[in-house]
């Protein structure tokens, strides 16, 4: 469903709101910090400035998995995403992805980032490096006229170019009044194919790489999806709405 | 948070192929026609008539001769005029569609 500008701005409060929280993420993260630690940050900065934590309670895709236990997915080394917040310390050479969701008034966003734990190997900066620009290159290509597969493609085109691999069992989504609408944003594809991204769609862009091959596995918890192969993964978000003059990154933070 | 992908991207991922390209448009209908077949008027998401081909104007809105599709016959799917529709066309032809889908009376946005 595309959006108003009106209905964007909205969107872009609940992104200012999450972009805070993962600010403050992004400052505690090292080691020794514990993931349950960075989840009951976020869940309080998140309350304390006017927003529901969206991840929290969210209901499972299959049967017999209890809803989603925190308010961040902390994913870290071979955890692709949905990785559950623990009491197991973060060490240094780790990396984790933190993926949030506000809601304010009513409005969805939704962004993750991957930071390193102290150093981490050359080939390790170079996973989150990749991965950080696939969605530079996925949000540049969400030019209104453009379809979805032209997103896909550019992420897709990156992302092997380096040597690494796109996961294809998770796809970023729409996003406005729910965290997840329709359509789906996979990061591969053939460049024009796929929907015509609409002045006023809102997406939710969000490749993850791995190093290894792109199989995915999922824990006993049903949630916390690793890679099959073992091999270490990034993932970065953005919620982004497409303008009449280009895209507009609704989660854009400073640093990233 | 990353939804699982579902069916309809992932059986264009393993066959390799990808569906035909089709143009997806809401429209309205105008008039029911024998055989289970509309014309219907394309509408943009503003709501304004969308102009599809070349000759088509705000006083003579272009129509689409349109079929419905067969999972629709097969669903008994009723269809009357003045109903909000999801049209499929083929970009080689757009006078001509497929009806995927008949919207709610009540639009939810």
């Amino acid at each position: 469903m595309v959006k108003t500008l009106e209905q964007i701005e909205g969107m872009r409060e609940s992104g200012r709101v999450l972009v805070g929280a993962l600010n403050l993420l992004d400052s505690e993260v090292g080691p020794g910090v514990t993931t349950e630690r960075l989840n009951h940050i976020a869940d309080e900065y998140i309350r304390d400035h006017g927003g529901i934590p969206s991840f929290l309670g969210v209901p499972a895709g299959s049967p017999g998995v209890d809803p989603f236990p925190g308010s961040i997915c902390a994913s870290a080394n071979d955890v692709i995403v949905h990785g559950i917040p623990t009491g197991t310390a973060l060490d240094e050479g780790d990396i984790i992805s933190l993926d949030c969701g506000v809601i304010v008034d009513g409005w969805h966003s939704d962004s993750a980032v991957t930071v390193a734990v102290g150093e981490v190997d050359a080939e390790v900066s170079r996973l989150i490096a990749t991965t950080r620009d696939a969605l530079q290159a996925a949000i540049a290509a969400a030019q209104p006229g453009n379809r979805l597969g032209d997103v896909g493609a550019a992420v897709q085109r990156l992302v092997e170019n380096a040597g690494f691999s796109v996961v294809r069992r998770f796809v970023g989504h729409g996003i406005g009044q729910s965290m997840h609408e329709a359509p789906q944003v996979p990061n591969f594809g053939a460049a024009g194919t796929g929907g015509v991204l609409e002045v006023g769609t809102t997406l939710a862009i969000e490749p993850m790489v791995n190093i290894g091959g792109p199989d995915v596995r999922f824990d006993d918890d049903g949630w916390t999806a690793r890679t099959a192969d073992g091999s270490l993964s990034a993932h970065f978000e953005h919620t982004v709405a497409v303008g009449a003059d280009g895209p507009i990154v609704l989660t854009h933070r400073e640093v990233v | 948070m990353a939804p699982r992908q579902t069916r309809d991207t992932r059986a264009t991922e393993s066959t390799g192929k990808t569906k035909s390209p089709v143009i997806e448009v809401e429209g309205e209908i105008v008039d029911v026609l024998p055989n289970t077949m509309f014309l219907v008027r394309p509408i943009g998401p503003n709501g304004k008539p969308l102009r599809l081909v070349m000759g088509a104007n705000d006083e003579e809105p272009q129509a689409i001769l349109a079929h419905l599709s067969g999972r629709m016959r097969l669903r008994f799917i009723r269809v009357g005029v003045g109903d909000r529709v999801k049209l499929e066309l083929s970009p080689y032809d757009l006078t001509r569609g497929r009806i995927t889908w008949r919207m709610r009376n009540e639009r939810v946005d």
